[in-house]
């Protein structure tokens, strides 16, 4: 029993959940400080990291910390992103836009070229939007990102079912009335944990203007809802 | 097999000779021999002559410059000439005070051939500007017989060896003058006819040891050697050939040092933060400078430039006449360090990218981040510049086509109208807001002729 235990632990796909931090990537903190509590110190260095979230609800300005303190040399790329990724917004991330590239192309040449991004050595950063990518190619940019020392950031649709994937972290992000809440599935070197809620905000609201609104006493309702 | 004997003959010469360009004679006298060792071209040319005693050589011309001989500075030089050459070769032995053999044939599966491992110890010996005799044979004593010759020829066949090999008068081997003068006077003039003698005959009027070296000149005994390790630190002590009592004449040979410290260093991959350097006097006490660096370094030429910074303050108590460097607190450089070129390698990488990219998506498929050109909230593909204006409220990712809206999300911010473009046939009248919907998700919505569309999201 003790042998084929040892057997399993030999597996490079197999990591024991109390495995030691130090060992893994650095961490990279994000900021936000339950998160980090749960993730041991931040988001690894480097790796394949799945999120998986409905698109706009700040799933990728939440990494604001993380992205903005990447080397500024670096390219970060953006594969198969839902539009066009507006240069001012990366201003505000803190992002020079001059050193993104964003790449718009099939579901099948993505893989490829996040692949060959990594690999170049030119970028810190991959940003891809696929879905059902499968546990083979999951390995395959997991083993490209050790051995570049890229990060990988995969959105996947919270609608399409969850595959497990040898990666060492995984992600799914809810929006929430005051902010966002976070779910660990699974991660190298801590335990998953569900429920992390968090307040964040990142677009400006019509607040302000509700409160002066209501201190006024103005019978004037603001047609906040749209009907139609 | 195959040996390479490099012969030195002029290490102390060229060692006074880093300091001072002189066009005088210059020699290098033993005393207690009374004997010219080592002597400089002007000095050959006055006709001084290496063997002969001092009274002679300064008879023949004048001014004469002479530094005095010591065997174990010679020594010294050799041990770090070596240092430098196990950069090139592995099974170096050394000769004291001024030879070494170096074997070659097990060098060979690692340069692809001879010729190449004589080429790359050729170009580091050039590099280190030494003079020297040279000649490769099958054993270390046949080489250096053929050195001591001065043939200068790297041999690789056996016959060739063989040819120049007995072709050498007697004296080039290692005899004593009374083993000399018995085989001349029996008639044996050249090295070949030795050989040809019945080693039973010879064995009988000499004694075992010439026999052995003879036959280590033959080739037919295995070469036994103690190779050449270099040492774990740096540590290098140097004798200048005179007193200095200005810290740049010093320079030259701190210089040399430093690039034998960047060699040692960057071949075992190890790099040090800080230099001690002593300056020995003659009567007073050392002075030991330690010069650090914040961070891990190995190249030699910084280290050079905050020693000369360092040596340019120093006011010398009294004369120098030797110092020492060592490297302290050697340590590995790691991966976790940035590589010295990683600046460059990302432009190469990038374009390589690009490329790549480029001939199997279409160039169209990769793009770079657009600004909007005025007000309206779209990208511009036509052109770079862009408007100064209050950001905040632009979504992360725009629709290529805005898309119609459905649902009945809830107004978060806005409205912000934008109407332009009157002038043109494209009328922009749209009024723009930020709302969510029942799962949160954040979009910029804008209503143009009572329809909804969805600009984007604020991802």
């Amino acid at each position: 029993m003790a042998k084929s235990l040892t057997l399993i632990e030999q597996h490079p796909a197999v990591w024991r959940g109390n495995q030691s931090p130090s060992l893994l990537a650095k961490r990279v903190p994000t900021c936000i400080a339950d998160l980090d509590t749960a993730l041991s110190g931040g988001f690894p260095e480097w790796g394949v990291i799945r999120i998986r979230a409905r698109q706009g609800t700040g799933e990728l300005s939440f990494l604001k910390h993380l992205v903005g303190q990447k080397p500024a040399d670096k390219l970060i790329t953006f594969i198969n992103a839902p539009g066009h990724i507006l240069a001012p917004w990366l201003k505000n991330l803190g992002v020079e836009p001059i050193h993104c590239w964003l790449i718009d192309t099939t579901d099948e040449f993505s893989k490829w070229s996040a692949e060959e991004s990594i690999r170049s050595g030119a970028c810190h950063c991959v940003f891809l939007w696929v879905n059902n990518l499968s546990p083979k190619q999951a390995r395959r940019l997991q083993v490209a990102t050790e051995q570049h020392h890229c990060q990988v950031i995969i959105y996947e649709a919270l609608s399409c079912s969850r595959r497990a994937l040898p990666i060492p972290l995984d992600l799914s992000l809810y929006a929430t009335e005051e902010g966002l809440k976070v779910d660990i599935h699974k991660q190298q070197g801590g335990w998953a944990k569900d429920d992390i809620y968090f307040s964040f905000s990142y677009t400006p609201n019509n607040q302000k203007l509700h409160d002066m609104m209501g201190r006024y006493g103005s019978s004037v309702t603001a047609a906040s809802t749209l009907r139609g | 097999m195959l040996w390479l004997h490099l012969h030195f003959y002029q290490l102390s010469l060229e060692h006074c000779a880093q300091a001072i360009n002189s066009e005088d004679p210059w020699v290098v006298y033993q005393a207690s021999s009374n004997e010219i060792k080592q002597l400089n071209h002007s000095a050959k040319k006055a006709g001084i002559e290496i063997g002969m005693g001092l009274a002679e050589a300064a008879a023949l011309t004048t001014p004469l410059r002479i530094t005095d001989y010591c065997e174990q500075t010679e020594r010294q030089l050799l041990n770090y000439l070596a240092c430098s050459l196990y950069q090139c070769a592995a099974e170096i032995a050394l000769i004291p005070p001024h030879s070494l053999t170096i074997r070659i044939d097990t060098l060979t599966r690692y340069y692809g051939g001879v010729n190449n491992v004589w080429f790359a110890l050729k170009s580091l010996l050039s590099q280190l500007e030494h003079q020297y005799h040279f000649a490769s044979a099958w054993t270390p004593e046949a080489a250096e017989a053929l050195a001591r010759a001065q043939t200068n020829r790297f041999f690789t066949q056996q016959a060739d060896i063989k040819k120049a090999l007995y072709s050498l008068p007697l004296s080039r081997l290692l005899l004593s003058s009374k083993q000399h003068h018995s085989l001349a006077r029996s008639g044996v003039k050249h090295v070949g006819q030795l050989f040809e003698l019945p080693g039973t005959e010879l064995g009988k009027r000499f004694d075992n040891k010439l026999l052995q070296y003879l036959y280590a000149c033959r080739g037919e005994t295995y070469p036994q050697r103690l190779f050449y390790h270099p040492p774990e630190q740096f540590d290098e002590h140097i004798t200048v050939p005179f007193e200095i009592e200005n810290t740049q004449h010093l320079l030259p040979y701190m210089t040399k040092v430093i690039e034998r410290m960047g060699t040692f260093l960057r071949l075992r991959n190890k790099a040090t933060q800080a230099v001690e350097l002593t300056l020995h006097y003659r009567e007073a006490e050392a002075t030991e400078l330690t010069i650090r660096k914040a961070t891990l370094y190995f190249s030699d030429d910084e280290w050079l430039q905050l020693i000369t910074l360092k040596l340019s303050t120093l006011i010398l108590s009294a004369p120098v006449i030797s110092f020492q460097v060592t490297a302290l607190g050697l340590q590995e450089v790691g991966g976790q360090d940035n590589d010295f070129f990683h600046n460059r390698r990302h432009i190469f990488a990038r374009q390589q990218l690009a490329g790549k990219l480029a001939a199997r998506l279409g160039e169209s498929s990769i793009n770079t981040p657009k600004w909007p050109y005025d007000h309206r909230m779209q990208p511009d593909s036509k052109t770079m510049t862009h408007l100064t204006r209050y950001y905040s409220d632009l979504p992360g990712v725009v629709l290529k086509q805005p898309a119609p809206l459905s649902g009945t999300p809830k107004i978060e911010f806005g409205p912000v109208r934008v109407e332009t473009a009157w002038w043109s046939d494209e009328k922009h009248k749209r009024d723009y807001y930020i709302a969510k919907n029942q799962h949160g998700q954040r979009m910029q919505i804008f209503r143009e002729d009572n329809r909804w569309f969805i600009n984007g999201w604020y991802v």
